[in-house]
């Protein structure tokens, strides 16, 4: 259960934050959330797909973290931090934004911290005030991957609009075995229809490009060359 | 050679919107511009027959194929999902039993719906044989909020309101399909030497010439009717309802649960159908005033509305009364006038079967349209065989609900007299009694109805599936392989029962969210 308060010095002065390898902790799950201003970034790392929210049915973009649970790229076969681009959504955590109702109706931002998540402790980590109820360097960091979430919420929304209206998008199933010999299926997914993509007349083409998002569209495709090293990762210890 | 360039459909209301619709989406060039001029002509004051109504689920692909989103549709109509009807007191009081929409499970060449053995097997056909049969029996919905739009884990119709639909419809034509809304009253139609109509007459005067003309004007069928030779032939004599009570109920709360399936519930000289929205229940009682009169039929309407709403409610309705007569037309093309909807025939609602012959005869019309005048009969000819065809198999497939009944009383009694029964129903009972219902009939192949939905019937009212006692091959795989399927289908059907919403959630969040496309 999520536990979430609005962070503030007083109230959390004790609480710590534990380093990235204790993202061993997290609910070992393939995805995790990635918006437009990262995907630069994240490419060369990850796949970058599109999934479906399961209370929504709305799409969402997402970085591939691998094919099996056992077996995320972001951790080497020793189970430490891979040096690969850590994703704003998981870079955040444990902190989050949550909109504060005010008198006026309106709502305003506010950073927040979920006090069950499995990366705060009281005893390890680093701080997240430091004294003076400063923040701590790590908190920094995290903030700022807070604040560039948020500014990259609507331009993914409609980068995401962007590919449904031109139909765009199309399933993909990925399909591996893992060194027991079962067959791991990773399907559900949704990634760019390239021969969609090469009908497109000239005219969408250049508006595209001239609102930076055929540059996101060739980094998605150029992203699934991941998949390859991630099916041969699969057989590795 | 005139081309036939004009299309003018008379009258409004679900079946004139839908067949301009589909007459407008066929004929579109690659940018998506008419190319045909469809206008549609309705008198402005007559009121939409708005009964709850259900369809197969042939209208998701014409749906689909107008281009009308899914999730519009469901929330501008109010509707809800169709995956089957369920059938009470049919056989005798107290019995029901599914037909669900989703046919009896397959496996190679093992169909389980002639794999069925009451003796061996305890579930009911139904229950036994389908693997969505948890879904169409209760409130839980045919797919969830990620599966796109159209697309489905258990198939469906609609449930929908008749008036809302035609209202979007009217929209869509207008607005998307290009088509011309012409709301005006018709005097009659000029006729040239040879008999084909060149235009209507407006009540202000005015012509409005055309080259074909739809009439789907409802019973008074105005053109087709009154002013062609053609003429209803009543089947009466066969299926015996002719009128119906009908009420909207709304649900008691917002969050109330929609059922899955039109209900139909067997009277004394009739049957109640039950259609749930969104926002209220449609109610009605078919009966037949040979047997009942108007005030007997009313109180029985009254003690199922006591039954399921309470007394107060059941006091408080007033319903609407319909009468019909059941029957179809020998015709339903004849030179440039085509009739579609009430126009061409009415039968009861027991399987919901008058908007699929509104999609079957637009969608086969769309196909034929000629490209002359000239050229018209090498058309009209097999459309007339089809929807002939088509219309007595409705009649056939109708009347083996009534004939299997065990129900006691002078009008049942009455259907179970072969003398009422249409000519090869007979013949099929007894075929039936020797060998199970083939999908490879040649009557199942040209059918409206599939053989699933025969033995959904046939077995859903207690008959066993036919044998002649030989030993074949075929029933030595059957029992070999059948058991672990049908455990397949409990499994399947658990399975869904768990994973699937309500209809009501889904419903809820398609207004929030809509569906995605892919």
């Amino acid at each position: 259960m999520a536990n979430y308060q609005l962070l503030d010095p007083q109230h959390h002065a004790e609480t710590r934050v534990l380093e990235r390898d204790a993202l061993l902790q997290l609910d070992r799950g393939l995805l995790c959330a990635a918006f437009t201003g990262e995907f630069r970034a994240m490419a060369t790392d990850f796949p970058i797909v599109l999934i479906k929210d399961a209370n929504t049915g709305r799409f969402y973009c997402a970085a591939l973290l691998g094919l099996s649970p056992e077996n995320l790229a972001c951790f080497d076969h020793e189970g430490r931090w891979n040096d690969v681009y850590l994703p704003w959504s998981l870079k955040r955590q444990p902190l989050l934004i949550a909109n504060k109702e005010g008198q006026d109706g309106g709502t305003t931002p506010m950073v927040s911290i979920d006090l069950d998540h499995p990366l705060v402790s009281t005893l390890d980590g680093k701080p997240i005030f430091e004294v003076g109820e400063t923040l701590s360097s790590t908190t920094e960091e995290k903030m700022t991957a807070l604040r560039s979430i948020h500014a990259n919420v609507s331009t993914t929304e409609s980068f995401i609009n962007t590919l449904l209206k031109l139909k765009l998008l199309t399933g993909i199933k990925i399909k591996g075995t893992s060194r027991s010999g079962e067959p791991i299926v990773v399907d559900d997914i949704y990634g760019i229809d390239e021969d969609a993509l090469r009908q497109l007349d000239s005219d969408t083409l250049g508006r595209l490009h001239r609102e930076g998002q055929l540059e996101l569209i060739f980094l998605m495709v150029a992203s699934l060359g991941r998949v390859s090293a991630f099916t041969r990762q699969l057989n590795r210890l | 050679m005139k081309q036939i360039e004009n299309i003018i459909i008379v009258g409004g209301g679900t079946a004139g919107w839908l067949t301009a619709c589909i007459l407008a989406s066929e004929f579109r060039d690659e940018r998506g511009a008419p190319s045909m001029g469809i206008s549609l002509i309705e008198s402005p004051d007559i009121p939409t027959l708005g009964v709850g109504e259900g369809t197969w689920p042939s209208m998701r692909t014409t749906l689909e194929k107008i281009d009308l989103p899914e999730s519009e549709f469901l929330t501008h109509c109010l509707a809800s999902f169709k995956q089957g009807t369920l059938f009470e007191d049919w056989q005798f009081p107290g019995h029901r039993y599914i037909h669900p929409f989703t046919p009896p499970a397959r496996k190679d060449s093992i169909d389980l719906g002639a794999a069925w053995d009451a003796s061996r097997n305890p579930l009911p056909f139904g229950v036994a044989t389908c693997p969505t049969a948890s879904l169409a029996m209760t409130d839980k919905a045919p797919k969830k909020i990620t599966t796109p739009e159209y697309a489905f884990s258990a198939n469906y119709g609609y449930h929908l309101d008749a008036g809302a639909f035609a209202d979007l419809l009217t929209r869509h034509g207008v607005s998307y399909l290009g088509i011309q809304h012409i709301p005006t009253r018709i005097q009659e139609p000029k006729f040239d030497e040879a008999g084909y109509i060149t235009a209507l007459q407006t009540e202000s005067g005015a012509l409005i010439e055309g080259d074909l003309f739809i009439d789907c004007s409802g019973s008074q069928a105005l053109l087709f009717g009154q002013h062609l030779n053609t003429s209803l032939v009543p089947k009466s004599d066969i299926l015996f309802n002719d009128a119906a009570l009908a009420v909207q109920v709304s649900h008691p709360a917002e969050d109330t649960p929609i059922a899955s399936s039109t209900r139909s519930t067997a009277q004394s000289n009739g049957w109640i159908w039950d259609i749930a929205l969104q926002h209220r229940r449609g109610i009605g009682y078919v009966h037949s005033t040979a047997f009942i009169d108007e005030s007997e039929a009313e109180t029985e309407l009254r003690r199922y509305i006591a039954k399921e709403f309470g007394e107060k409610t059941a006091e408080s309705i007033q319903p609407r009364k319909l009468k019909f007569q059941p029957g179809y037309r020998t015709s339903f093309w004849e030179k440039n006038c085509v009739a579609i909807g009430m126009s061409a025939g009415f039968i009861e609602p027991l399987e919901a079967s008058a908007l699929v012959m509104v999609e079957t005869s637009a969608w086969l019309l769309a196909r034929s349209v000629p490209l002359c005048r000239e050229h018209i009969e090498l058309s009209a000819k097999p459309f007339n065989q089809a929807l002939l065809h088509h219309w007595e198999r409705i009649i056939h497939f109708l009347k083996l609900h009534y004939v299997l009944s065990e129900r006691e009383g002078a009008y049942w009694e009455a259907h179970r007299n072969p003398s009422s029964w249409p000519g090869s129903l007979a013949d099929d009972l007894s075929s039936w009694r020797q060998r199970p219902i083939d999908h490879g009939e040649a009557d199942r192949i040209t059918d409206l109805f599939p053989a699933a939905s025969y033995q959904y019937i046939y077995h859903g009212m207690g008959k066993p599936v036919g044998s002649d006692g030989r030993n074949r091959r075929t029933r030595q795989q059957v029992a070999q392989a059948a058991p672990q399927l049908f455990d397949d289908v409990q499994r399947a059907q658990q399975a869904l029962f768990t994973a699937m919403p309500s209809n009501r959630d889904l419903l809820d969040k398609i207004k929030a969210f809509g569906q995605p496309r892919i």
